[in-house]
């Protein structure tokens, strides 16, 4: 495309001043976009101020309506390491997200790639069965699972599963509906060009996911790694079942759950065991926000 | 020729072993993590089974239990599970009112973020920041939130005159509302899809359709609209499947909000969720029979929505880019 | 080339199956014949792992040193004692252990609800054949201990201490109002409430006389309904909550102490103090109702929070026409037992019998706890300190009508929420005709009993 030259004294087309009225209404507009849109973020940002408040005040002054902690408990942080086993369950839930992580991304990468890179027959009917398993409620899967993880594989190898992170790690180490669906579409993307060229000399499905494939997929490889880790954190439902058991093995968001005292809930400790929880992940998210939000783009926008 | 085909044999040959080496994770862990499982329960949703003695077959009696349905050996005629009908009530209801929540107000802050030049992503990220949040530690935060009596929320409508503030956890009229509020906060993931969605609209059909003289509501209804359709299925599709799986929030508010332990879906059963007494049934009176038949239920629920969900997305989703 | 592919298929698809076939097995394990340990003779070191649920760090550390002396009686016992952290949980957590092999010798759990599950699926040891070896007697227990530690027969736990409940009221409350004995009726019982409760400006409760609300501090229907002496189940284990007069009236009156105040007034009045039951500032303590529902140990939580209340106990009332129920209530609470698959059940009967019935230690834990003492030797010990409003509770715990509430069943205690959540409703004006209603409570849980039981 070549640009014409533009005749002498004459501006390009979108670049005229507009209006003092226009620009003025568009100005008013933006103003009023701002304020709901600050109206917006207080209303999503007030919850956490409320509780890192709340987490800073005595027990009784958790119960009441006022606002500020007068005195101001920072002793709470520690308290809450005191009241339960904090360390051993972050570890717990840095064990649990880390592994399961790292199985997701090992076993997802060769599947994605048999899924985008290769042609053959049956392809997209297997890819659907995959991701049917998406809609699959996992709790018909729970109640059997629980019975064999806690009855039968111990009675034929005398492993323990049950009250250990075995039962929530094993299975991350054979795919992930989610997680294959991400990687495949963003194989799909690469160039045919660069697997050829590897082909040319003379490389094998190996070679080209070791030298083009992965290398170039880090951002999507980022992305589920990151997105899976989370869900990890998270998650509940997994260490309920599983993890009831032992104290020495839960997670932190069964932890969380089970905080009281002897009978009712200490709110002035949860909020400040809420808070340590949920510290990581927001760090986490803010220092990777940009592979989050391509993420969840690449799967809602292109899905 | 025979050489030629052999060869071309052997090479598909290679091909196929070498798919079936990529995909052996996957079919191993599909094999004995989803479908051996959900065949074992298959099985056991036909049995009376407690996990300490074996298995026994009982034919439809689980089922018919669940639906009140024909008789079973030893019940009166029309026995029936009194929570069964309710958590499947409660179930419907929260997608029935969450999942459009959800997308009216996920759309409507998104489209406020399309307009704005400066500051888009700092918004995007405290809206999408919630949404990360552990479903625990959010269930947590708004029970104590909204406490009817010392939290901060009922103390501000308190404030306001002619107002009078509800119960929340501990009104059951009132408790689902309130896991609506809490689910308002974590719509930051939708936000941002449907953002990045409302971006991917052609600049130039709008300016096509402005030429013609439309204003905002017609842009809006012509141009924008079809063209997100795909994201708000997509949402609405997730949203659903969820929905229908419900269970952290309710546990922990049923939980907290109300001075009984061990006790689920308080108050009065409305946070009674069709995963809570799933969950209830299977792992607290051991009647895994039971569980499993209301598990097979909840799957060909979920998979007969989804299934008309596609079927009738062909009316109203306009994939592409097609000019209207 | 794709026959083959087919077989692969087929194999990778029948392999769960029959994999799976093979999983639907049962729990087995049978246990050896007790034999009793002659404790003169040198024995083999033993570790016993006991499970127990009390979190709080003061009263862990107290039932450890409480317990110690059993490792001088025994010297070739050690005890390994764990915490459990999620006491709502703990009997679900014990039985999926149990199933799995992994369970504790001695398990000691906060309440009898699942005894009649482990009785009847056999997932905690009958401990007769220990008893009848040991020449061990119930009666060293009130007859209440019967109602929640055996069932079938099976004598599958003993009491170590255990709650009992009754009434509190305020003294100083009672006289500003010209009152100066405890109400004995359910209709005096009512009078005291209206004539106690204090409203504000608003019209909202200030005081309450007493609040009658399910899950208001322990309180539940059935425990109303005790009063008019009522049963759960017949003789054939059907329930006859419909049938039974007692609940009917105790339903009845509840309403009309509930209409009095105005569901919405004492609903919101609820939902004030429910959450401060276990704190310093809970509703009685602080002085906010004058008479409520509790159990022995609020007497020491009073004392240890050194709340200014001039307070006393006595046994709740009985119905008008039931006189014969006055100072019985409900009991029941912590209960020690040997699970299946223990691999010390020899040495942890010792630990049993020891936990539940040896005066020191029952006076120690009794000391910490403020729990009822259970044998009358540690009823009656010097070195025992417990408030003397106690002695309420020590005389509800021997009385011939007390027992324990919701009666075992083998599907454990989740029937009674049929009831409750049936109370909430009525309690509110939802309930309809309360025949109908409690006989669909009824059928209910005749309907979850047939359908939990074991073939």
């Amino acid at each position: 495309m070549t640009t014409a030259a533009r005749p002498e004294g004459t501006q390009p087309a979108g670049r005229r001043r507009l209006p003092a009225r226009v620009r003025r209404h568009r100005f008013l507009g933006t103003i009023a976009n701002h304020a709901v849109l600050i109206a917006v973020s207080l209303m999503f940002v007030l919850p956490i101020v409320w509780i890192a408040l709340t987490s800073l005040m005595t027990e009784d002054q958790a119960m009441t309506t006022d606002l500020i902690p007068n005195p101001v408990m920072w002793s709470n942080f520690v308290s809450v390491f005191q009241q339960i086993d904090l360390w051993r369950y972050t570890w717990n839930t840095v064990l649990y997200a880390g592994i399961t992580t790292i199985g997701v991304v090992v076993s997802c990468v060769p599947v994605a790639y048999a899924f985008s890179r290769m042609k053959w027959r049956g392809r997209n009917i297997v890819f659907l069965l995959v991701l049917s398993t998406l809609m699959l409620p996992v709790q018909i899967t729970t109640v059997p699972l629980f019975v064999v993880w806690a009855r039968d594989l111990p009675a034929w190898t005398g492993i323990q599963f049950i009250g250990t992170l075995k039962p929530l790690i094993i299975p991350s180490f054979f795919g992930d509906a989610f997680s294959i669906f991400l990687l495949r579409q963003f194989f799909m993307t690469i160039p045919d060009e660069l697997c050829d060229a590897v082909r040319v000399d003379g490389g094998g499905h190996w070679q080209i996911l070791r030298r083009v494939i992965v290398p170039l997929s880090m951002p999507a490889i980022m992305a589920v790694a990151l997105f899976h880790f989370i869900w990890a954190w998270n998650d509940f439902y997994g260490p309920l079942v599983y993890l009831g058991q032992s104290p020495q093995a839960q997670t932190l968001s069964l932890a969380l759950s089970n905080f009281r005292g002897m009978h009712h809930v200490q709110w002035n400790l949860t909020m400040a065991a809420t808070l340590i929880f949920m510290i990581p992940v927001v760090v986490i998210f803010f220092l990777a926000q940009r592979v989050f939000i391509e993420g969840v783009t690449l799967t809602g926008v292109k899905g | 020729m025979a050489e030629r085909r052999r060869a071309r044999r052997r090479s598909a040959l290679r091909k196929y072993g070498v798919v079936l080496l990529l995909l052996a994770p996957w079919i191993v862990g599909f094999c004995a993590f989803t479908l051996g499982p959900m065949i074992l329960s298959l099985y056991w949703s036909f049995c009376h089974y407690d996990m300490v003695n074996a298995p026994r077959w009982i034919g439809l009696a689980n089922f018919k239990f669940m639906f009140g349905l024909g008789t079973i050996k030893g019940l009166p005629p029309g026995a029936h599970d009194p929570y069964y009908w309710l958590s499947v009530r409660n179930t419907l209801w929260i997608i029935a009112f969450g999942v459009p929540l959800r997308i009216v107000f996920g759309m409507l802050t998104a489209m406020l973020l399309t307009r704005p030049k400066r500051g888009v992503n700092a918004y995007r990220t405290l809206f999408f920041a919630p949404s990360m949040v552990p479903r625990v530690a959010t269930a947590l935060v708004f029970v104590y939130l909204l406490n009817p009596v010392s939290g901060p929320i009922n103390n501000l409508i308190d404030a306001i005159p002619g107002l009078s503030a509800p119960l929340w956890f501990f009104d059951p009229a009132w408790a689902k509302p309130a896991l609506l509020i809490m689910g308002l906060w974590g719509i930051g993931d939708a936000i941002v899809i449907y953002l990045a969605g409302l971006l991917n609209v052609p600049r130039d059909l709008y300016e096509a359709i402005a030429i013609e003289g439309a204003n905002a509501r017609q842009r809006f209804r012509h141009v924008t609209l079809p063209l997100i359709t795909p994201v708000i299925f997509f949402t609405l599709i997730m949203g659903i499947i969820d929905g229908f799986q419900y269970f952290d929030q309710a546990y922990v508010a049923g939980n907290a909000a109300s001075g009984q332990n061990a006790v689920l879906g308080q108050p009065q059963g409305s946070l009674l969720f069709y995963g809570l007494w799933l969950y209830e049934k299977a792992f607290r009176s051991f009647q895994m029979g039971y569980a499993s038949a209301m598990a097979w239920m909840l799957f060909l629920a979920t998979m007969a929505c989804t299934v008309v969900l596609l079927l009738t997305s062909r009316r109203w989703v306009h994939y592409g880019g097609g000019n209207q | 080339m794709k026959r083959l592919l087919l077989y692969i298929g087929i194999a990778a698809l029948a392999a769960p199956v029959i994999v799976t076939a093979a999983a639907c097995g049962g729990g087995g394990g049978d246990s050896a014949a007790p034999s009793p340990i002659d404790t003169s003779a040198s024995q083999e070191p033993v570790t016993l792992t006991v499970w127990h649920p009390w979190t709080v760090k003061s009263e862990k550390e107290g039932f450890a040193t409480a317990v110690a002396p059993f490792e001088t009686m025994y010297p070739w016992i050690t005890l390994n004692i764990v915490t459990f952290p999620n006491s709502d949980e703990f009997d679900q957590t014990l039985i999926k252990n149990i199933n799995a092999g992994t369970a504790p010798d001695v398990a000691i759990s906060f309440g009898p609800d699942y005894v009649g599950k482990y009785a009847a699926d056999g997932l905690w040891e009958d401990l007769k054949p220990y008893m009848t070896a040991d020449d061990f007697n119930m009666d060293v227990f009130a007859p209440a201990a019967l109602s929640y530690t055996s069932y079938q027969g099976k004598q599958v736990a003993l009491p170590v201490l255990t709650d009992a409940y009754g009434l509190y009221y305020n003294k100083t409350m009672f006289a500003k109002a010209g009152l100066t004995e405890p109400p004995k009726t359910m209709s005096e019982l009512m009078d005291y409430a209206k004539k106690l409760t204090v409203r504000d400006a608003n019209g909202d409760i200030k005081v309450a006389g007493f609040v009658p609300l399910n899950a208001f501090n322990e309180l539940g229907p059935s425990d109303l309904a005790h009063a008019w002496g009522a049963k759960w189940f017949d003789s054939s284990n059907k329930a006859i909550l419909a049938s039974d007069p007692g609940w009917a009236s105790a339903f009845t009156w509840q309403k009309q102490l509930v209409d009095w105040y105005g569901k919405d007034a004492i609903t919101k009045f609820y939902a004030t103090w429910v959450d401060k039951e276990w704190t310093p500032d809970q509703v009685f303590e602080t002085g906010n109702v004058a008479m409520i529902w509790d159990g022995e140990w609020r007497t020491k939580m009073i004392a240890n929070d050194k709340a200014a209340i001039d307070y006393d106990t006595a046994p709740f009332p009985a119905a008008d026409d039931h006189p014969e129920m006055y100072g019985s209530g409900r009991v029941g609470g912590t209960i020690c037992g040997i699970p299946r698959g223990a691999k010390n059940p020899d040495a942890a009967w010792l630990l049993v019998k020891y936990m539940s019935t040896d005066t020191d230690f029952l006076v120690a834990l009794a000391n910490m706890l403020g729990n009822v003492p259970t044998t009358k030797a540690s009823a009656d010990s010097p070195d025992l300190q417990v408030p003397p409003q106690m002695t309420t509770f020590i005389d509800v715990w021997n009385h011939a009508e007390s027992l324990f509430q919701p009666p075992l069943q083998s599907v454990g205690a989740t029937y009674a929420d049929f009831l409750n959540n049936y109370n909430d409703k009525w309690v509110q004006g939802k309930g309809g005709d309360l025949q109908v209603g409690l006989q669909t409570v009824d059928q209910d849980i005749d309907n979850e009993l047939s359908m939990g039981q074991a073939p």
